[in-house]
This record gives C-alpha cells, sequence and structure tokens, in this order.
C-alpha cells in the first residue's frame, strides 16, 4: 500500500484532508460509512461493529468507533475540526450483510447499526 | 474490558481445554476421512485487541469457508471451522468421491455437517470436562473474506469487550491435502464461569 493509504480496522475510524485514501476490509456485518466534504477536501471513514452504546457499561471509557450511535458524531467532529462542513457533507455506506443465514426474529445486525447511524 | 484480569495461568488452563476438546473433534475428523492421520498443531489461547482479531487467520481478504456454530446453555461459546476454498473442494470430494468438490447444495452440506460432527465433539469433551451443559445451535455456513467472516461473528455475539480470548488451532490432513482452522471465541460470562470451576477464580 501506498504511504498515503490509512487502514482503518475494525472498531475504528480515520479522517484525512486532500489527498490520500482511507480503507477499510472486510465488513461482513459490520457497516462502513464513508462521509465527504469535496468543498473543503476533507474525508472520514468509520468500520462500525455494533449497533448501541447502550450495550457498553458507560462508567468506563470505551471505544466510541465501535458504536454507530457514538461513531458517526466522533467522525463528524474529527472531519470538522479538518475544517469541513456538515452541509457539504455526502455519506456512501457499504457492509452490514447477513452472511449466515440464521433463522432468528427481528432485523439483522447490518440493519440495526443502519437504524443507530442516522443523526440529525 | 473484561470485568476481570486474564492471566496467563488462566489463558493456559484455556489451552489445555482447547487441546483435549480439539483433539477429540480432530479425532472424529479422522474417523470420517477412513482413519487418515492429521496433523493438529498445539492450540494457542490468546488475547488480542478486537481491532486485529478479524487478522488472526492471516490475511483477512483471502475468501474461505466458514462454518459458524454457537454453543448455548450453562454458557456461550463461538465455534468456527475456517477452511480455505481449495481444502474445502478437497474435503467435499474425499467424503463424496465422484464430485468436483464445488460449493453447490451438496459441498455445502458437507461442509456443515463435518463442522457440525467436529463442534459436537469439542463440546462433548467440553462438557464432560466442566460438567457444564452446551447445547450447539445448528450450524451455518459462510464463502467470505476470512475477515468478514470474524467480524460478522463478532458483531452477531455482541462482543463489547476491547479485548478478546481467542483460542485457535490449525489441522492439517495428510494425504487429502486439508488445511482447516478452529476458532473458539468464548464470551466474558462463559470465561467467568469456566475459570471457577477451574478453580482459577
Amino acid at each position: 500500500m501506498e504511504d498515503n493509504t490509512i487502514k482503518v480496522k475494525i472498531a475504528d475510524l480515520a479522517v484525512k484532508k486532500n489527498e490520500g485514501v482511507i480503507v477499510t476490509v472486510g465488513l461482513g456485518s459490520c457497516v462502513g460509512i464513508a462521509l465527504y466534504d469535496s468543498v473543503n477536501k476533507v474525508g472520514g471513514l468509520a468500520h462500525i461493529l455494533l449497533a448501541d452504546s447502550k450495550l457498553q457499561n458507560k462508567n468506563e471509557s470505551f471505544n466510541k468507533a465501535k458504536f454507530a450511535d457514538t461513531a458517526i458524531p466522533l467522525l463528524i467532529g474529527k472531519m470538522e475540526s479538518l475544517g469541513a462542513e456538515r452541509k457539504n457533507l455526502r455519506a456512501k455506506i457499504a457492509g452490514g450483510s447477513q452472511l449466515f443465514n440464521f433463522q432468528k426474529k427481528g432485523i439483522s445486525i447490518g440493519e440495526k447499526i443502519l437504524l443507530q447511524s442516522s443523526v440529525s | 474490558m473484561h470485568a476481570f484480569k486474564i492471566d496467563d495461568n488462566m489463558l493456559d488452563a484455556l489451552k489445555e481445554l482447547a487441546n483435549i476438546g480439539i483433539g477429540n473433534a480432530v479425532t472424529s475428523l479422522s474417523q470420517l476421512l477412513g482413519e487418515e492421520k492429521i496433523n493438529m498443531v498445539i492450540p494457542v489461547a490468546t488475547l488480542v485487541p478486537l481491532q486485529d482479531a478479524p487478522e488472526s487467520l492471516g490475511e483477512e481478504e483471502i475468501p474461505v469457508a466458514g462454518v459458524y456454530i454457537k454453543a448455548a446453555g450453562d454458557v456461550d461459546l463461538t465455534v468456527l471451522f475456517v477452511l480455505s476454498l481449495d481444502s474445502a473442494a478437497n474435503l467435499i470430494t474425499n467424503l463424496i468421491p465422484g464430485t468436483k468438490g464445488g460449493l453447490d447444495q451438496m459441498g455445502i452440506s458437507v461442509l456443515i455437517e463435518v463442522g457440525n460432527i467436529l463442534t459436537g465433539s469439542y463440546l462433548n469433551a467440553v462438557s464432560l470436562m466442566t460438567g457444564l451443559n452446551l447445547l450447539p445451535s445448528p450450524p451455518q455456513i459462510a464463502v467470505d473474506m476470512s475477515g468478514a467472516i470474524i467480524s460478522t461473528v463478532m458483531a452477531e455475539n455482541q462482543l463489547i469487550d476491547d479485548e478478546v480470548v481467542l483460542l485457535r488451532t490449525t489441522i492439517r490432513t495428510m494425504e487429502s491435502r486439508i488445511d482447516g482452522n478452529i476458532l473458539i471465541l468464548p464470551d466474558g460470562g462463559a470465561l467467568e464461569k469456566i475459570f471457577s470451576i477451574l478453580g482459577l477464580r
């Protein structure tokens, strides 16, 4: 990989201004959320594992990039500190697949993450 | 973080448990393959950062077949039997001579069944040693990048710990050229119970 490439691992996120590549692999049921401000040339990518940070004991410090509801505000905040503006942000989302065919009720983990991902 | 610190002693105990359990599972596989000799690497028990877990089977972008079985009951455990696509084909042709080893309905069914038998023997051994009641769910299979399969398993299990305990071993059959990995992910609650049964907590 080139020097200008940042690899985002699972439950991780990265932001970059101007030239560069941010990449993640092996999403499976995880959801990759890419945000881009084409005016200010700021991009960000999050590889989100779980939907809701309520699962986590709030008294402890935890990895905010792991959960959809905490990762996206964090991602946007980091992009804003690089000069991105909310009104310019465009999102592309990938992943959330159902690799295993579970016969279970309710929605898949990928759908759960997407539901939690909506930010105003 | 886990609710308690996992020390080397505990990892050693898990390794021994996996050694006996997977040993049983590999014996079953050998019987399936007509008493073929199988080399089994001694299992490794490691505490890895969650972010590195998808790389635990090597290159995470390599397509593999993964059979996933979740055991519930007294504790929750996940067992993943992962084969390279070549090995999967070799396993299928070995068990159903005359087929090309493709991942059609029959091929998939063979892999699932082998995963089921392996996991069954493993759980049986663990259950005998610990007295825990372990009920396997019907196996599921996916063909995808190895990293995607491991991340999906972690998501399905809602792993919230930043470090995961992974028990891993590699097996290799001598003639039929099947290389496989067995990966076991106990959840935090399972570890606590297992350690207290073993007198480590």
